[in-house]
C-alpha cells in the first residue's frame, strides 16, 4: 500500500500561490492549494510565514 | 480574484468556463452541470431507482451525495474486493457515508461469491485491474436488475471519459469508442448505465468533495499498477492549460459528430451467458467461468 507521500518547500515571501505551483511544476487545476478551510486562487499573494498546503487531484482509487 | 456570480473573494478559478467562484457560487454551478449532464442525455428522473456504484473513492463519493442533495432516489451498491488493507478501510468509508446520509446502501462481498480478487489474482496471467473492473460491472449490474433499479450510476467524471476517449482514438479502437457514452440504454440482460459526472473535471470533483468535506479512501489500491490513463490525463492537462475548454470540446464533438455515425455500423452482442444470462461472446461470461463453471 502506498500512503501519501509529504513533503515540504519553503518559499522567500511576498509570493503568489501561481508562482509556487510553476516552481513545484504543478498546473492550477492539478492541485487543491488549501490554507485552513479555504481554497486559494493563483493570484493570492502570500506573505511573512503563511502556510499552505497543497494536495494533487488525481482519483488513486 | 473576485466570484463572477456575486463579487465574493473567489476559491476556484475555471479556465475553461471563463469563471471564478466563491464556496456557495461554485457548489450551485456544479450541481448544474450534472443536472445538465442528467437532463441532455435523458439519465434518469426523479420518479426512478437509481444504484450508484461506490468505491469509497472521491469521484463516487461525490456522485452520490450530490445525487441525493439534487432530491434523487439514489442507492449504493459497494463491492468488497477481498483486497486486505484496502477493501475494509473503503467499506468503512462507504458506511460511514450511508449512515449520515440515511441512504441504503447494498454490499457484495467476493468472498461469498468465492472470487476474492487475490484469489482472482493467482489464477490469471492477466493484469487483474482489467478482470477487477469487469467482475465489479458483472455485480453492478446483477445486482441492478435483480434489485428491480431502473439505472446504474458510475462516478466517471470528465478527465476519465476524456482520457479513455484520447486513448481509443489514438489506438482506433472502433470496438470501445462505439460504447463510449454518457448514457448506455438497457437491453436483454443489461441494466441502463449512466456518467452523470461526465461534464465535470477531476479538478471539479476534488473542489466538490473539499467543500463538502467527504471523507474518501485517499489510498491506492494495492493492485493498481499506477492508473492507465494518468500519462494520458497529463498530456491532456498540458493541451487544456494552454487552450481552455479543449477537453470538453474534444468530447461533447465527439458525442455529437462522431458517436453517430459509430452507432449505424454497431453490433450487439447477441448471446448471453447459458449459466447466469450475462451478455457475452461465449457460451459461459467470464464471472462464471471464475467460478469454475464451463
Ligand atoms: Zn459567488
Ligand atoms: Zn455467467
Amino acid at each position: 500500500m502506498t500512503v501519501d507521500k509529504r513533503e515540504i518547500y519553503s518559499f522567500d515571501t511576498p509570493i503568489s500561490v501561481g508562482k509556487i505551483l510553476k516552481r513545484l511544476n504543478f498546473l492550477p487545476f492539478e492541485v487543491l492549494v488549501i490554507k485552513g478551510n479555504r481554497l486559494l486562487t493563483r493570484d493570492v499573494v502570500l506573505r511573512d510565514n503563511e502556510e499552505i498546503e497543497i494536495k494533487t487531484v488525481y482519483s488513486k482509487g | 480574484m473576485k466570484c463572477v456570480r456575486c463579487k465574493k473573494q473567489a476559491e476556484v478559478e475555471l479556465k475553461s468556463h471563463n469563471a471564478a467562484f466563491c464556496r456557495d457560487c461554485f457548489l450551485y454551478f456544479f450541481e448544474n452541470q450534472v443536472l445538465k449532464a442528467i437532463k441532455s442525455f435523458r439519465m434518469f428522473t426523479k420518479k426512478d431507482k437509481i444504484l450508484v456504484a461506490v468505491s469509497g473513492g472521491k469521484d463516487s463519493l461525490t456522485l452520490w451525495n450530490v445525487l441525493l442533495d439534487l432530491g434523487y432516489n439514489a442507492d449504493g451498491l459497494f463491492v468488497h474486493l477481498g483486497i486486505e488493507g484496502f477493501s475494509d478501510i473503503a467499506k468503512g468509508k462507504v458506511e460511514r457515508f450511508a449512515k449520515e446520509r440515511n441512504a441504503k446502501l447494498i454490499v457484495v462481498n467476493l468472498k461469498d461469491e468465492g472470487i476474492p480478487i487475490p484469489e482472482v489474482k493467482k489464477k490469471t496471467r492477466r493484469v487483474v485491474c482489467s478482470l477487477c473492473g469487469q467482475i465489479k460491472r458483472y455485480y453492478f449490474n446483477m445486482v441492478g436488475l435483480k434489485e428491480g433499479y431502473d439505472v446504474l450510476a458510475t462516478g466517471h467524471n470528465l478527465d476519465d471519459e476524456v482520457s479513455r476517449l484520447f486513448s481509443n482514438v489514438l489506438h482506433w479502437k472502433m470496438e470501445y469508442l462505439v460504447d463510449q457514452s454518457p448514457v448506455l440504454p438497457s437491453e436483454e440482460g443489461l441494466l441502463k448505465k449512466v456518467k452523470p459526472l461526465c461534464r465535470v473535471t477531476e479538478y471539479e470533483t476534488s473542489v466538490y468533495a473539499f467543500f463538502k468535506g467527504l471523507d474518501f479512501v485517499d489510498i491506492e489500491c494495492p493492485y493498481s499498477k499506477g492508473a492507465t490513463f494518468t500519462m494520458y490525463k497529463k498530456h491532456l492537462n498540458q493541451i487544456e492549460f494552454s487552450s481552455p475548454g479543449t477537453k470538453i470540446d474534444f468530447y461533447q464533438g465527439f458525442l455529437k459528430n462522431l458517436k453517430p455515425i459509430l452507432e449505424k455500423r454497431e453490433e450487439k452482442i447477441k448471446n448471453r451467458c447459458k449459466i447466469c444470462g450475462y451478455p457475452t461472446f461465449s457460451d459461459v461470461c467470464s464471472v462464471c467461468r471464475l467460478k469454475g463453471y464451463t
